[in-house]
């Protein structure tokens, strides 16, 4: 597994755009992809669920990865996150 | 007692329950067909509305800011949501319909976002909505076959042609279209199934009279309900008359139509559907005047084979024998849309891509029917139609795609009538301004008068706004007939009209003195129109104050 945190940073949170644009990322990948905030874990090629988070500035976010292509996925998604969120 | 006034379609009585369908907003709890057929239909209105959004946003990206070319984006996902097909599923597993459990699921969802605290995302409930509605909007359209278990009348704002034409005739006693106006196709096919029929209604019609017993009467275009007694009682009386009325035009069954002073005009049927046949025979069409060939791709989910559309065209001028069947292709387009044709969103529908048009880019489903119709001209007096002329080079692309499927069929070894006559409907100003020419290249002509009227008075017949500005007998349509009528004649060809104005009584002697040769109406209007020529004495009429 691999996993990393993040700081949102967009004064807006995680609405639609970064949530499809993360969506659509994710969904090249076979692992497992979960992002969580606080206790509440939700598959990241969901879009509803990721915006169901209600993620705003400021939060941290925690994102986990698990599968074959784990660290190819870890390396991408971190720079999507890190580029758009 | 409440009266709804609305526009006659079709003429009639009916008393039955008021079934009331909603194409626009909330959407009953209901039962589907079975859970692999919703979830199936589900499957493929979805498709459908990915790949729609898709294209938009393809355009959006050209024409919007990357902001909101983005929205379009999210939506794309949004469509594909695995937790909002999750939804979906469990309930169409609870067994019910696939329009209900994609609006039940879009409601959820709807709800999630309306509960957050953040305003930005409580405004996502707005793009919910949109996603889940176009997915509704395309299972209508695609499959919205509606049950009918009881005699009812049909009360909505506008209905699918598709629709109308998957119920059960035995049970659709009378259709009210609240919204469409008259002209529209659905009111045509309303002429023609032999519904007792009105639209465009006045006011708002009480959604608390579903289920309700109500009166629809055709002719005053009047729906009524919460009637008292005694005007039952005169309508049932009335219903009777009309009845007996019907019964006594029966007398013209087997006789020419002929004028007091001899003359005699060719009554032919207009059908839709090889169904419709029978209709036409039992009311004495002389020949089938117009057989609406897009009718088999309207109520196709794909595109119909050669061998399934020869099998239709061959069943009807089988019965029809030596009586002449004219077959007019594909005419969609405008208000007459083709799920699996993918044809784009126009502003100027009635102006834009259709019939020909659209035969003459996609050639490969022209010559398919054309291979079909050729085919069925083995087997009775068949002749071809096209529809929106507009040009001679037209005329010549028709001919060499007719010369084409023959060529075709006869490297198949497959039987055809080589001289099947192919004409033309006049139906644009240029066709008439330019039918001297036209006369001399095809075999006849028929005179479309709907979209003849449309295109002369430049009033779209959709809109019901209009309808006050829309005369009829306008001077400029009937010297269009005099002109085309000429020119046809000189040319040694027929003219036939084949539009709604063929059926108008007050046009009958004015056709017969212009010397029309075939007039082309709904079935339930043929023995009228008998009934009407043999009052007539040509002799009585005056051209001129027609035209003048």
């Amino acid at each position: 597994m691999e996993s990393f945190n993040y700081t949102i940073k967009d004064p807006e949170g995680i609405h639609a755009r970064p949530a499809t644009v993360l969506v659509q990322a994710c969904k090249k990948f076979d692992c497992v992809i979960n992002i969580a905030k606080g206790d509440t874990k939700v598959d990241a090629k969901r879009i509803f669920g990721i915006m169901g988070l209600g993620a705003k500035k400021g939060d941290v976010i925690v994102l986990s990865f698990v599968g074959d292509d784990e660290k190819d996925a870890f390396c991408k998604i971190k720079g999507i996150v890190e580029e758009n969120f | 007692m409440d009266t709804y006034q609305g526009i006659r379609i079709f003429d009639g009585i009916s008393i039955g329950k008021i079934k009331y369908l909603n194409f626009d907003s909330e959407i009953k709890e209901s039962f589907g067909a079975g859970k692999d057929i919703e979830t199936n239909r589900f499957k493929i209105a979805q498709e459908k509305a990915i790949k729609d959004t898709e294209e938009l946003y393809k355009e959006a990206k050209k024409k919007l800011s990357s902001k909101n070319a983005d929205i379009i984006n999210s939506h794309v996902e949004m469509l594909q949501d695995l937790d909002f097909i999750d939804l979906v599923n469990d309930s169409i597993q609870k067994g019910y319909t696939a329009e209900y459990s994609t609006f039940s699921a879009g409601q959820k969802l709807m709800d999630m976002f309306s509960n957050m605290t953040d305003s930005y995302m409580k405004a996502r409930a707005n793009d919910v909505k949109e996603i889940y509605a176009q997915i509704v909007d395309n299972l209508r359209k695609t499959d919205c076959k509606i049950k009918l278990t009881e005699p009812v009348i049909i009360v909505t704002d506008d209905i699918p042609t598709s629709a109308l034409l998957k119920m059960n005739k035995k049970f659709l006693q009378g259709l009210v279209l609240l919204k469409t106006s008259t002209n529209a196709h659905v009111a045509i096919l309303a002429r023609t199934m032999e519904i007792p029929s009105i639209a465009s209604v006045e006011g708002v019609f009480d959604q608390k009279n579903d289920g309700r017993l109500a009166i629809l009467d055709g002719s005053k275009g009047k729906l009524i309900v919460n009637y008292p007694s005694d005007v039952l009682s005169q309508y049932v009386n009335l219903q009777k008359k009309e009845l007996k009325a019907k019964d006594e035009l029966k007398k013209y069954i087997g006789k020419k139509a002929v004028t007091k002073d001899g003359k005699t005009i060719k009554i032919n049927a207009n059908i839709s559907s090889a169904a419709e046949v029978d209709v036409a025979l039992r009311n004495d069409a002389e020949g089938i005047g117009l057989f609406r060939s897009e009718f088999i791709y309207l109520s196709a989910s794909d595109y119909p084979t050669e061998d399934d559309q020869f099998e239709r065209y061959k069943s009807v001028v089988e019965i029809m024998k030596d009586r002449e069947t004219v077959i007019r292709t594909l005419d969609i387009g405008a208000d007459k849309k083709v799920d699996y044709f993918d044809l784009p969103k126009e502003n100027n529908p009635a102006l834009g891509y259709r019939s020909i048009r659209i035969c003459q880019d996609r050639t490969d489903i022209f010559l398919t029917q054309l291979q079909a119709l050729y085919r069925a001209s083995a087997y009775g007096n068949l002749s071809i139609m096209i529809p929106m002329i507009i040009s001679e080079s037209e005329i010549d692309f028709v001919l060499n795609m007719c010369e084409l499927a023959k060529d075709n069929l006869l490297s198949r070894n497959l039987k055809f009538n080589p001289n099947t006559r192919v004409g033309i409907m006049i139906e644009t100003p240029a066709a008439v301004i330019m039918s001297d020419v036209f006369a001399k290249k095809v075999d006849f002509f028929s005179i479309g008068t709907n979209d003849l009227s449309q295109y002369t008075l430049a009033i779209d017949r959709q809109n019901q706004k209009l309808n006050k500005f829309f005369n009829p007998h306008h001077r400029a349509i009937l010297r269009s007939i005099i002109s085309v009528t000429e020119n046809a004649h000189k040319a040694g060809i027929p003219v036939a009209i084949c539009g709604e104005l063929a059926r108008d009584p007050e046009l009958t002697g004015f056709f017969m003195k212009v010397g029309v040769d075939e007039l082309s109406v709904s079935s339930p209007y043929i023995l009228r129109l008998k009934a009407n020529i043999d009052e007539l004495n040509t002799k009585d009429i005056d051209i001129s104050k027609y035209i003048n």
